[in-house]
């Protein structure tokens, strides 16, 4: 199963009774935006934020617990935690980012197409998401990276192709929902060509759906990857990752647990992050009476 | 050969053939009242030991990770004391009765532990069996050997084609340890595997063998040297050093060999034994075949680029800097402090120097920068270190990628028949003889630039070949020492492996318990354990 | 539904599964030739090149036969569970997966019960108290856990439990039923953080669904203890939700149990997949992969005939997504 698919439930995203609890969330909305701003930020100029050279070796003062010139000390071989952990927004936002952003478009046309075609296609496609969905993907990641080698890059490519059918099946849905409304009919009849009554017509519709869907693709992308540099089969050594540092500082737990900490509350807290705002999205373009 | 024995690395644990120096204390005793088990500290009933990584097989044969556990239960002929004087074990007595043979008489009335007498059978089919085709022990015999075979009933005659100074040493390896043929035969198929084990001779029995958690081993109630004083030793195998530590803090386990010891130590809340050691040298190997090593001046730049004290300080420390190929505590074998430091004065040495390195790059047909990979093994400071150097070497314009593997995949890549791909790498070599000539003879020379062999480096010129060959040559150590001066400053000059630093033998030892003769050696001292005793 | 649609629905899914098991296997075995390098390297691994291993391992891969036939070889091989001997330590692969699976199992057997019980039992309080404290707690702990992957939430356990507060063992598996229980408790927590997430979610949205239902309301109307409406309306038609995301349930702790194993340092079959994957053993690397996609399909299988039995309105083939 990829990890999004655990964070994710395509029923429920079709449930009113959730749209209650928005008002008393939205602070936490506010949060998580302000959170993925920052995670944007760091992921983008990176290093350049960073109060140090992440990669910067003090060989004198390893496993230094934090203070003033090293706000989350410093790591076995004397680099600045929390320069670290800036620089590591990189990994953990491009990667699922190329991921969601390619499961989105894949997905959506294979979901649109199988939604409107029915029939055979839609069975073929079907049982190719169902096979797809049933998949661990880290345990296909790990496989991977024991037969072809250890690759970050590779490992995105793979886990896209994890990711479409998650993203094939929940537009899928949409569309089949959308298929007997009575504009779809008329447009059927005036004669309009298939393709642009899938892409016009229909998909608009089910688009705050498909955006929705993309934020969790993107936080369950952000932990399979982190969960694959925490057992070393993606990055190399000393790259500054979240899931990297979180293993390669576990043996300083008695020393500068900061070092191990920080980094998993980062995986965390974005995550949690693109979750609430996928959430939040599909509330919002719902109740503007997009869908349904 | 290694402290940390426990490291699965065959280049040091399979190679130590000469083995061993130190006899411990408990051992030097038991070797002259033969009365081990009657001393004075008492019994221990339980005796816990922490294993990283876990043995999975005690077949010598196909695995090079078991023989500090497997020497609790399997003993060899001899042992080879710090002089380099082997002293009897399992063999009571050996004579060289020609030039190209060798008897050996085996002690009488040793009993397995099963209860079956020791013969020479026994003796004859274990070597036989060590150095057969596909063996992962098979190394440890010289090509020279022509036969092993058992004479008698407690005679085993070795003959070679010619003769052979290196064979002498041979039978005192702690990876040749002596078991029960009728034993072996009856389970074939799964000797020295989980469930099955082996027989041995050794002062305990593995009574149950799991290669995931561990092993627990009871006394040998027929141990041919009289009563056992640990009456029940438990192995347990732990995946991460982390883990291991946690345990020992907590008092699961008394006996643990560190590997990143500065972590370990804070982990476990506990200050390491450490002595320095002569016998394990860490350093940078470069390829001579492969680019961008084969230019002098690259190497030369790393060796003024590498920062020992920074480098120390990524391994977690527990070690000394070292400058020469052969060192100054390995020479002092042969010569006094001041004849070795006469010899080393004219050996070139290179002190971190980033000038020196950056012009050494500039002569160097990159003068603008190289990229370069080289491997790195996955266990404690290896990463660390390897990083360390990345960051050194990224100084002076040698772009390193650390291409991480498993010790055994990097063996693999360091024993390849194809030399020329052989990555770059630091590691550690373990002497195998306090001879200076012997010790790290196994990584020189042509010889030993073919598949399954170690001179990782692929760098022997005709000279060199020649200097090895002098060096065994004579008996007159002052002429061995110029020798071996010699070898040093060849070894300078061509720079392709660059010594950095002496890692001390560390062992974390619960309270309550004491270990005086702990040293770099203990490892090839047959039942190693017997020097534990209650503190 | 009738027995004889339920046999042929059985029939035909069996027959889906054992195509799906000679493909899973045909591309496990095609790893071998996936895998950049010589294959006869690959294999031997640290053991030395010499003619003698290269004829042994020819003839113990098949390695002079067509691609085809070796597959067939390998899959007949395989189905007596024989799946060669690990490059790394030259046992065989069915003696490593042994020696591993009891702790896999109890690992996640353990954090099976733990998500039913915790998952079902905070996923009925949720919906119970829909809008409360409680629920609002529950809720946002439900998000909390579903973004915190096994191994962010086994080093914090490991952290908080076992070093600043030392109330479980960090290490080990521990011997004997209790001893062991007590060790795997942090991993088996671990394990379950996302997947009771998981299902507390799942359960919460079905219960809500099926408190609006006009039968639980006549239930309530013609005086039905409390307990009755709920053991007896409520749960079980809450609880066949749960069964149909049991398929997610698996893989979530499939990929957990390889997380938490190397977290936690323990010798399952987790870490023995990372192990032969950091050191390109592929044969373990095909035995356990064998192993996992056969529980898997395996299970699917049972889920779809357990969510016909218990769930009367299903009917054969109106499943289709």
């Amino acid at each position: 199963m990829t990890a999004s698919s655990a964070l994710v439930l395509p029923e429920e995203l079709a449930q009113p009774g959730r749209r209650a609890r928005r008002r008393l969330r939205s602070p936490v909305i506010w949060l998580s935006f302000v959170i993925m701003a920052g995670v944007l930020v760091m992921a983008i100029f990176g290093a350049l934020l960073a109060p140090q050279n992440p990669a910067t070796q003090h060989l004198a003062i390893v496993t230094a617990p934090p203070s003033g010139a090293h706000w989350l000390g410093t790591d076995a071989l004397g680099r600045d935690v929390f320069s670290r952990v800036i620089a590591g927004a990189r990994t953990a936002f491009f990667g699922p980012l190329v991921i969601a952003a390619a499961s989105f478009l894949l997905g959506n046309l294979l979901g649109l197409f199988a939604g409107y075609r029915g029939g055979l296609a839609d069975s073929l496609i079907m049982r190719w998401v169902d096979f797809m969905w049933s998949l661990p993907a880290l345990v296909i990641l790990v496989v991977v990276a024991g037969t072809v080698g250890s690759s970050y890059w590779l490992a995105v490519a793979v886990l896209i192709v994890l990711t479409v059918p998650f993203d094939t099946r929940v537009i899928r849905g949409a569309t089949l929902e959308q298929m007997p409304r009575p504009y779809v009919e008329a447009a059927k009849t005036l004669g309009v060509p298939r393709w642009k009554i899938m892409l016009f017509h229909v998909w608009p519709n089910v688009s705050p759906v498909a955006v929705a869907n993309t934020c969790l693709v993107f936080a369950g992308s952000l932990v399979t990857l982190a969960g694959l540099e925490f057992l070393g089969l993606g990055l190399p050594p000393g790259t500054p990752d979240w899931g990297l540092m979180l293993s390669q500082n576990e043996a300083l737990l008695f020393t500068n647990p900061l070092a191990t900490i920080a980094p998993g509350v980062m995986i965390v807290l974005t995550a949690i992050a693109m979750n609430l705002i996928g959430d939040w999205l599909y509330e919002q373009l719902t109740s503007r009476g997009a869908v349904r | 050969m290694l402290p940390n024995s426990k490291r699965a690395f065959s280049r040091f644990a399979s190679l130590s053939a000469a083995g061993a120096l130190l006899i411990g204390g408990a051992l030097a005793a038991c070797s002259t009242s033969n009365n081990s088990g009657s001393s004075a500290s008492g019994t221990i009933s339980n005796f816990t030991v922490g294993f990283d990584p876990a043995v999975s097989t005690l077949n010598y044969a196909k695995s090079n990770i078991g023989y500090q556990l497997g020497g609790l239960a399997l003993e060899p002929l001899l042992i080879a004391e710090k002089s380099g004087k082997l002293v009897p074990w399992l063999a009571q007595s050996w004579k060289q009765t020609s030039p190209t043979t060798y008897v050996y008489n085996i002690r009488h009335g040793v009993k397995f532990s099963d209860g079956d007498t020791l013969t020479a059978t026994d003796v004859a089919f274990s070597l036989n069996y060590y150095r057969s085709t596909g063996s992962l022990d098979a190394y440890n015999f010289p090509t020279t050997l022509k036969s092993i075979t058992a004479t008698g009933p407690e005679t085993v005659t070795v003959t070679l084609t010619q003769p052979d100074a290196a064979w002498a040493v041979v039978p005192a390896g702690d990876n040749l340890g002596i078991f029960e043929k009728k034993f072996f035969e009856a389970h074939k198929s799964t000797f020295g595997q989980p469930g099955t084990g082996v027989m041995g001779t050794g002062p305990w029995v593995i009574t149950n063998f799991n290669g995931t958690t561990g092993a627990t081993l009871k006394a040998n109630p027929h141990y041919w040297r009289g009563t056992v004083p640990i009456k029940k030793v438990s192995a347990q195998f732990f995946s991460s050093e982390t883990s291991e530590a946690l345990a020992f803090r907590d008092g699961e386990i008394d006996l643990a060999f560190p590997i990143d010891n500065k972590a370990f130590a804070s982990t476990a809340g506990v200050s390491l034994t450490s002595v320095p050691s002569y016998a394990v040298q860490g350093g940078f190997f470069m390829n001579v075949l492969q680019k961008p090593w084969n230019n002098v001046h690259v190497r030369l730049a790393v060796a003024y680029a590498l920062d020992r004290t920074a480098l120390i300080a990524a391994w977690g420390g527990y070690a000394d800097p070292v400058y020469q190929f052969l060192t100054a505590g390995l020479l002092e074998n042969i010569g006094s402090p001041a004849q070795v430091a006469s010899v080393l004065k004219t050996v070139p040495t290179y002190h971190y120097n980033l000038a020196k390195a950056k012009a050494e790059m500039a002569a160097s047909p990159y003068p603008h920068g190289v990229n370069a990979t080289i491997s790195v093994e996955s266990a404690g400071s290896y990463p660390n270190v390897s990083q360390a150097i990345e960051a050194e070497l990224g100084a002076i314009g040698i772009h390193l990628k650390l291409d991480v593997m498993t010790a055994d995949a990097q063996t693999a890549n360091l024993t390849a028949a194809d030399r020329q791909g052989i990555l770059a790498n630091f590691t550690y070599n373990g002497a195998v003889s306090r001879d200076p000539g012997e010790a790290f003879e196994f990584c020189m020379g042509s010889s030993n630039i073919s598949a399954g062999n170690w001179n990782v480096m692929n760098w022997a010129p005709a000279s060199m070949d020649k200097l090895i060959a002098e060096g065994f040559a004579t008996t007159n150590n002052a002429a061995r020492l110029k020798i071996y001066g010699q070898i040093d400053t060849a070894y300078a000059q061509a720079a392709p492996f660059i010594p950095l630093f002496n890692e001390d033998a560390t062992m974390a030892l619960a309270s309550g318990y004491k270990w005086p003769e702990f040293n770099g050696y203990y490892y090839d001292l047959g039942p190693w354990l017997l020097g534990v005793s209650k503190s | 539904m009738t027995g004889r649609g339920m046999l042929v629905f059985i029939l035909r899914r069996l027959v889906v599964l054992a195509v799906l098991l000679v493909a899973i296997s045909f591309v496990t075995f095609s790893l071998l030739y996936i895998s950049p390098g010589n294959l006869i390297d690959i294999l031997l691994g640290a053991r030395p090149h010499t003619a003698a291993t290269v004829r042994a391992l020819t003839r113990e891969y098949h390695l002079n036969k067509p691609f085809l036939e070796q597959y067939w070889l390998w899959a007949r091989q395989a189905v007596q569970l024989r799946f060669g001997t690990s490059i790394q330590t030259s046992l065989s692969v069915t003696s490593e997966i042994t020696a591993r699976l009891p702790l896999t199992l109890f690992l996640g057997i353990y954090s099976f019960i733990l998500t039913m019980v915790f998952g079902i039992g905070l996923g009925v309080a949720s919906a119970l108290g829909r809008g409360n404290v409680v629920d609002r707690g529950i809720t946002g702990a439900v998000m909390l856990g579903l973004s915190t992957p096994a191994f962010v939430a086994a080093v914090a356990l490991l952290y908080v439990f076992a070093i600043r507060v030392r109330w479980f063992p960090a290490y080990g598996v521990g011997s004997g039923f209790f001893n062991e229980l007590w060790h795997l408790t942090l991993p088996a927590l671990a394990l379950a953080v996302t997947t009771v997430a998981y299902v507390v979610r799942h359960t919460r949205a079905a219960m809500i669904g099926t408190l609006d239902q006009d039968y639980v309301v006549f239930a309530r109307a013609r005086g039905l203890s409390r307990s009755r409406v709920l053991f007896v309306y409520l749960l079980r038609n809450a609880l066949i939700p749960v069964i149909t995301i049991s398929g997610v349930i698996l893989s979530s702790l499939i990929v957990g149990v390889v997380l938490v194993e190397v977290a936690f340092s323990l010798p399952g079959l987790g870490s023995l997949l990372v192990t032969a994957a950091t050191s390109k053993d592929l044969p373990v690397l095909q035995g356990v992969v064998l192993l996992f996609a056969v529980v898997i399909v395996v299970a699917n299988l049972l889920a779809d005939v357990i969510y016909m039995v218990v769930d009367p309105r299903i009917r054969v083939g109106e499943r289709s997504s």
